[in-house]
């Protein structure tokens, strides 16, 4: 059985009412078929689709991606958590009061009043620029697990785009690591990602795989829910090979 | 030569630099508006359309403020 139906049927017998699902009365208790979709399903319960800029999202409502399969379901949405950008706002601060401080400047101060006005005008665009990059670079830095595979969208800059795909039979081991304070105190931290065939990622992250989750939350639930996939997999593979 | 560098004010050469700045950032809100736009089609998300907004917000403004500067200033 495809595992986007096993999906939808559990979606249909927890959140629609019996008389509009399939199911009816009969409600036996999940599978060990459906281990990935009840961790999956517990997130959703937890209140983790919503809303979408959220850094974790379990089956976020409306998301759909380059290349996506049509019956292909993203599981997992995940980008850095929102505490990794808290450098760059707060240079954001300093910078945006900066002008205040301009007339300490020789240079600056010696400039006519709308050569100055000109310099604060260009100032706060490039703040702004700054600003919009950033959030732009946060948001659309993304990594997705779907019921198929597990996608790594990495953007730098305004001009390069790196996109890796990898099927889930492929995964060889996964594991995260939690460095530091603040990725103790706010439960974030690094999954790494092992393929059969170990490759560095031909991506300026320099990262350890080709598939690391930087900085996601609860990166415990994720090695959950990719290990559970994995063991899924082998068992579909298991019977796909008796049959 | 020497009234040409004689009519050469700080003020000047910062103003000139500056309008090349301008225009250069402008330039580069309007790559933005094309990467998030990109964006958009690689992570097809519901609040996708807020940040095109944005891009584009950011880009007339940009616009707006640059021929402000160069014509004023």
């Amino acid at each position: 059985m495809r595992r986007g139906s096993i999906l939808i049927r559990m979606i249909e017998s927890r959140y629609m009412p019996e008389v509009f699902s399939k199911s009816g009365k009969s409600k036996s208790p999940p599978s060990t078929d459906l281990r990935v979709v009840s961790e999956v399903k517990r997130m959703v319960d937890e209140g983790y689709c919503e809303p979408p800029w959220r850094s974790l999202a379990a089956m976020p409502p409306g998301t759909k991606f380059e290349a996506q399969n049509d019956d292909e379901k993203v599981l997992l949405l995940m980008r850095k958590h929102p505490v990794t950008n808290l450098w760059w706002i707060g240079l954001t601060a300093v910078l945006f009061g900066l002008p205040l401080f301009w007339g300490e400047f020789p240079l600056i101060a010696s400039v006519t009043p709308m050569v100055g006005l000109a310099l604060a005008v260009f100032w706060y665009l490039g703040l702004a620029f700054f600003v919009i990059q950033n959030l732009l670079l946060w948001f659309y830095n993304v990594y997705i697990v779907t019921d198929e595979r597990i996608i790594d969208v990495d953007f730098f800059g305004l001009l390069y785009k790196n996109v890796n795909a990898m099927q889930i039979r492929k995964i060889e081991d996964v594991n995260y690591s939690q460095v530091g304070m603040f990725s103790s105190i706010f439960n974030y931290g690094n999954v790494v990602i092992q393929t059969a065939a170990e490759q560095r990622s031909a991506d300026r992250t320099e990262e350890a795989s080709a598939f690391t989750f930087e900085a996601v939350p609860n990166p415990d639930r994720v090695v959950k829910v990719i290990g559970e996939l994995m063991e899924q997999e082998e068992k579909e593979e298991y019977e796909g090979r008796t049959k | 030569m020497d009234d040409i560098l004689g009519s050469l004010s700080l003020s000047l050469i910062v103003g000139l630099f500056v309008k090349g700045l301008l225009v250069l950032t402008t330039l580069l809100s309007l790559v933005t508006v094309r990467q998030a736009s990109l964006m958009d089609k690689v992570l097809n998300v519901p609040i996708g359309n807020w940040f095109k907004t944005l891009a584009w917000g950011f880009f007339f403004v940009s616009l707006i403020l640059t021929i402000g500067i160069v014509l004023i200033v």
